[in-house]
């Protein structure tokens, strides 16, 4: 065994405390040792060439650095020693700068000390082995967990690739919240107007297959081989059949009232959610349906002329594979109830948001007249209040929700457009208005829409003489406020969907306090996961607004792409092994396991003569944790790069 | 009852619904009990019952790879096959469980004279195997009535002293320590193909009978058993310089219980103590 | 005695104590010179045989740090380090080991401070403590 030890200088960032010429000296000591020497910048063009030349010249066969932390240059290192033809895993790094030089001022104990970490390095090296990487294949279909503008942007950016995309959504139509929306800020175009081409394109594309009225009950697998099992729910009506003619629910006697129009408007038991749904092909309530409840009625299926009607469908569990996952399943409302000084439920004229969207389109269940909900009247004096759940530690969420200034913004706007005598008024804590024209937007619906901005709380809101009566402070000008309100509309945060956590614990991914999915790193990696081949986009990680929402769509399709292109997937050897011959099969590692990467196997003993239960690694699920070889009380388990027997030499080394 | 034991044993093997029974028999000392292998019908007589019959038996289950077994198994003991079940180690369909609900055993220190229950046996009530295929009941012996005991007295006893106080007395202990793995061969958790003190890539910790390499082995022997160990107290008797071991692995049982509510050996389908969490397990002593 | 400085060895885990120890070092927080940093990919790895082999080779003082929990970069490795340390510190404390030897904590990536924190207070405490001579033969 030959060690080469090179000590970097870093300029004088490590230079200036360590006496970096002695580390070299005791370096050139140790055992198994044959060469060291230092250099201003190791990890510069001729610091590299100089180990390169070193490794030729002195046969060397393993190398320690000593300079930064591995975080930083491990990978640069590991490529330049296989240039010169050592294998990439047998080097080691010495962090003598961020643990050493970095955070001690005596240059005595500094050098003392940055020895010692060589030292350290050098026994492990000692004990390192040539690993390989390993390869597996990738199953080329990327499947996509909801249909909203995410997972619609995402499947289009997938099949332009011509790669196949699925998505899979539990409502019965593709297009998510946005389809709910009348006008998008800042532009005002109309989201109805650049959504439903997409939903078009989607449809129609040969590489997109959709699931819609379905939901995933099981994923198991990893990167490039994820099996995913999809629950078809029955949707009542052949799907392949059906014209989308409408006969039927124009003809349905039952109604009740409309998920899609927030309750502000009435569908029927047999239904789309609403016209333009993708696809047009209706659902039957089994709820609220007079066939499924008394099996009297029927009437859809006497009329449907293609004989769609299917009343025995069944649920169906579809099993396919996947190379990669892209989760959209966006967001729910928060629940304002809470909030009892506002006295939701209490107050008829009191709405949040989305359900002004509906009520301010013209295609909604007023034809776009915004009302009180009480008695059908126009509104003239319109409340908003901002940060209902949001930014309230005490009984909301600790975060904000970003989109709600803007949401607010432009409801007022359009309350003045839909009705030139009316006003509105906003209680706001902060206006947040960072985006292209964000700003702008809020600065006109003030300026040109005669918006009445109010910076303070609301403390109460009752009824008097049929209107709601808003009072709060007005923090800016010290006055009490009080206003005669025809409506209220609530600012409501955006929170993660009920049922979020379930899906993680499918997918294995973490989320946050807030049910919110996590992103493998806030900065660097905000639409992976730390479950490789899983990927985050739209409002499941976080509150976005439309454009934040189609960039991570399209994002998180660019790192899925990366994935289908790729012949093969190669993976880091440092993962766990089993010498079966020292297991005894008790499969502590497996229940310990966090990623399920350990199976059953069984093996022919021989000194028992009979085959018997041990454990093995499934390599390409691994990640590389080791806590399996920390549970083994046999030792018969190991971790690749951080072997038992490589920390048991550091630790002798001490 | 021991006519029970033996037309239970003997039905067993009449029938061929097992290739053995492991029960007891008397020792030549004609007081002490040993172990019986009996595989024929007319060896059953041998099989015996009473307050001697001291040794966890499941031990030795695995000296008979791919044989049906029937076994006279006392409540303590049925716990040691729950954690092997659990383990792997066993297949429930190769045991036939004779259990016993027993009554107490003597303490074997005090052989030859008065029925003396272990010390352990005060605690343990009812003394029902968590698992079984017939449950044999013993009536309660006169002598000594079982009385609520806490446990855990010795080891409460041990934790109220200083650090250098127990540090004293645990290494007057560990001094004696030979090496000679007793403790381990008979312990019926202690079933690893290569035990880490014989393994020398790496070597975990030293071999030869030395403060430090005693010390590690018995911190090792008894966190290997966390979670695991369920009192049959063989460790304690097979030691042949007397070291308490007991006190060790009832430290243990008596931390996982209060601190994560964990009890070994009771469900066959508990995950192990080590391989399974609780996001609320305690931390206050995490910086 | 006063020549005499502790010897320490921490199990730092990669994704969060050993990025926070980097950015003590990087945030040019100044702590003493006594820990050695072993690192591994998460605080799950830690055997409990690496903390005996540690004190028995005569570290006057072992650390394990992970990330906090929620953090873990495999989601639940911490989670695992946490209970089967829990044990192994109550048993050494019983066995007459002093507490101050065996300590564990979680330090995220992002406080360097608190890490600069942990080693200076974790250098005195097992200052106090003193060497570690307990697996030294004495000839008493």
């Amino acid at each position: 065994m030959k060690i080469g030890v090179f000590v970097c200088h870093c300029g004088t960032n490590i230079a200036g405390t360590v006496d970096v010429e002695r580390v070299s000296q005791a370096a050139s000591k140790f055992p198994k040792v044959k060469h060291s020497a230092s250099y201003k910048y190791m990890c510069s063009n001729p610091g590299q060439n100089l180990v390169k030349d070193a490794i030729k010249k002195h046969k060397l066969d393993r190398i320690v650095i000593a300079s930064c932390s591995p975080s930083l240059h491990e990978k640069t290192f590991r490529k330049c020693v296989e240039a010169a033809g050592i294998n990439p895993y047998l080097i080691e790094m010495a962090n003598i700068r961020e643990h050493c030089s970095w955070v001690h001022k005596d240059r005595e104990k500094a050098t003392q000390k940055a020895i010692e970490l060589t030292r350290l390095a050098v026994s492990k090296v000692s004990r390192n082995k040539p690993l390989e990487k390993t390869y597996t294949t990738i199953e080329k279909k990327v499947l996509i967990i909801g249909g909203g503008i995410s997972g619609i942007q995402a499947a289009i950016d997938i099949a332009f690739a011509n790669y196949p995309a699925v998505i899979v959504e539990r409502e019965p139509s593709i297009g998510g919240r946005m389809a709910r929306f009348d006008k998008t800020f800042p532009t005002l175009d109309c989201a109805a107007c650049i959504l439903t081409p997409k939903m078009v394109t989607v449809s129609q594309s040969e590489h997109v297959t959709m699931h819609t009225y379905s939901e995933i009950e099981e994923v198991s697998g990893f990167v490039g081989n994820f099996t995913v099992k999809i629950r078809k729910k029955a949707r009542s009506v052949d799907i392949n059949k059906c014209t989308g003619c409408g006969a039927c629910y124009n003809k349905c006697p039952v109604k009740v009232p409309s998920e899609f129009d927030m309750g502000l408007g009435k569908r029927k038991a047999i239904y789309t959610p609403f016209p333009q749904a993708v696809p047009n092909v209706p659902v039957i309530d089994r709820e609220n349906c007079l066939y499924f409840k008394t099996k009297k009625c029927g009437i859809c299926k006497k009329i449907c002329t293609v004989g769609a009607i299917d009343y025995d469908m069944k649920d169906e569990v579809i099993e396919e594979k996947f190379g990669a996952i892209i989760v959209a399943t966006g967001f729910n409302q928060f629940d304002h109830s809470v909030y009892g000084e506002y006295g939701y439920g209490k107050h008829k004229d009191m709405i949040t948001g989305l359900h002004f969207e509906r009520m301010v389109n013209s295609s909604g269940p007023t034809g776009g007249k915004i009302i009180r909900p009480s008695d059908g009247k126009e509104v003239r004096d319109v409340v908003f209040i901002q940060c209902v759940g949001s930014r309230d530690e005490q009984k909301g969420l600790p975060y904000c929700s970003r989109l709600c200034c803007m949401y607010t913004a432009k409801h007022a706007l359009l309350l003045r457009e839909h009705n030139k005598d009316s006003q509105a008024y906003v209680f706001y804590i902060d206006i947040r208005a960072a985006g292209k024209n964000y700003e702008e937007f809020v600065k006109k619906v003030q300026d040109e829409y005669g918006a009445i901005y109010l910076r303070g709380r609301v403390s109460r809101i009752f009824e008097k003489g049929g209107k709601l009566i808003v009072r709060g402070a007005d923090t800016l000008s010290g006055a009490q406020i009080e206003i005669k309100a025809d409506l209220v509309v609530l600012a409501t945060g955006l929170v993660a969907q009920k049922d979020a956590p379930s899906l993680a614990q499918m997918l294995h991914i973490p989320y946050d306090k807030n049910n919110l999915f996590t992103e493998a790193h806030p900065k660097l990696a905000p639409v992976e996961t730390i479950t490789s081949g899983i990927f985050l986009t739209g409002a499941c990680q976080s509150p976005k607004d439309i454009p934040d929402t189609v960039a991570t769509a399209s994002a998180a399709s660019v790192k899925a792409l990366g994935l289908m292109v790729q012949d093969k997937l190669a993976r880091e050897p440092l993962i766990a092994s089993v010498n079966q011959d020292l297991c005894s099969g008790c499969l502590a590692c497996l229940k310990a396991c966090p990623f399920s990467a350990i199976e059953e196997d069984e093996i022919e003993d021989r000194k028992l003569r009979r085959k018997r239960t041990v454990a093995k690694v499934r390599e390409a699920v691994c990640t590389g944790c080791g806590n399996c070889t920390a549970v083994c009380r046999m030792a018969a388990i190991d971790l690749e790069g951080f072997t038992n027997t490589q920390i048991m030499e550091e630790v002798e080394t001490l | 009852m021991i006519d029970q034991i033996k037309t239970k044993a003997k039905e067993l093997l009449k029938t061929k619904k097992v290739d053995i029974v492991i029960g007891y028999k008397k020792a030549s000392d004609r007081i002490g009990a040993i172990p019986a292998f009996i595989d024929k019908e007319g060896d059953i007589d041998k099989l015996i019952w009473d307050g001697y019959c001291v040794y966890n038996l499941s031990n030795y289950l695995k000296d008979f790879p791919g044989k049906k077994i029937g076994i006279v198994t006392k409540g303590c003991d049925a716990k040691s096959m729950t954690v092997l079940l659990q383990e792997n180690q066993l297949k429930r369909e190769d045991i036939f469980i004779i259990g016993i609900e027993c009554s107490g055993i003597v303490d074997e220190k005090r052989k030859g004279g008065d029925i003396a229950y272990d010390e352990r046996c005060k605690g343990c009530k009812p003394a029902t195997p968590p698992i079984y295929d017939v449950l044999i009941k013993e009536e309660e012996k006169k002598q000594a009535p079982r009385l609520e005991q806490d446990p855990y007295e010795s080891v409460r006893k041990l934790e109220t002293k200083s650090i250098e106080e127990k540090f004293k007395f645990w290494q007057d202990e560990f001094s004696r320590c030979i090496r000679c793995y007793a403790c381990r061969q008979i312990c019926p958790l202690c079933y690893c193909p290569r035990c880490v003190a014989e393994q020398t890539q790496p070597a975990w910790f030293s071999k030869a009978v030395s403060v430090e390499g005693n010390f590690s082995w018995n911190v090792n022997r008894a966190m290997h058993l966390a979670g695991r160990c369920i009192d049959c107290g063989e460790c304690e008797r097979a030691c042949p310089v007397g070291i308490p071991l007991r006190d060790i692995n009832k430290k243990i049982e008596k931390d996982v219980k209060e601190l994560f509510s964990y009890e070994a050996g009771v469900d066959t389908e508990q995950k192990p103590l080590f391989s399974s969490f609780d996001k609320n397990d305690p931390e206050d002593f995490i910086k | 005695m006063s020549e005499w400085e502790p010897k320490i060895v921490g199990f730092l885990c990669n994704w969060c104590s050993y990025a926070g120890a980097d950015l003590a070092g990087t945030s040019r927080l100044e702590y003493p010179p006594n820990i050695r940093i072993i690192r591994l990919p998460c605080s799950g790895r830690v055997n409990p045989l690496f903390i005996l082999k540690c004190l028995s080779n005569g570290a006057d003082g072992v650390l394990i740090s992970g990330c906090h929990i929620g953090d873990c970069h495999y989601s639940e490795g911490n989670f695992y380090a946490r209970r089967r340390f829990a044990v192994l510190k109550k048993l050494l404390e019983y066995l007459g080991i002093d507490p101050r030897r065996f300590q564990m904590s979680w330090v995220s990536a992002s406080e360097g401070d608190k890490w600069a924190r942990l080693v200076t207070e974790l250098v005195e405490e097992i200052k106090q403590a003193g060497p570690n001579k307990d697996f030294v033969r004495k000839n008493d």
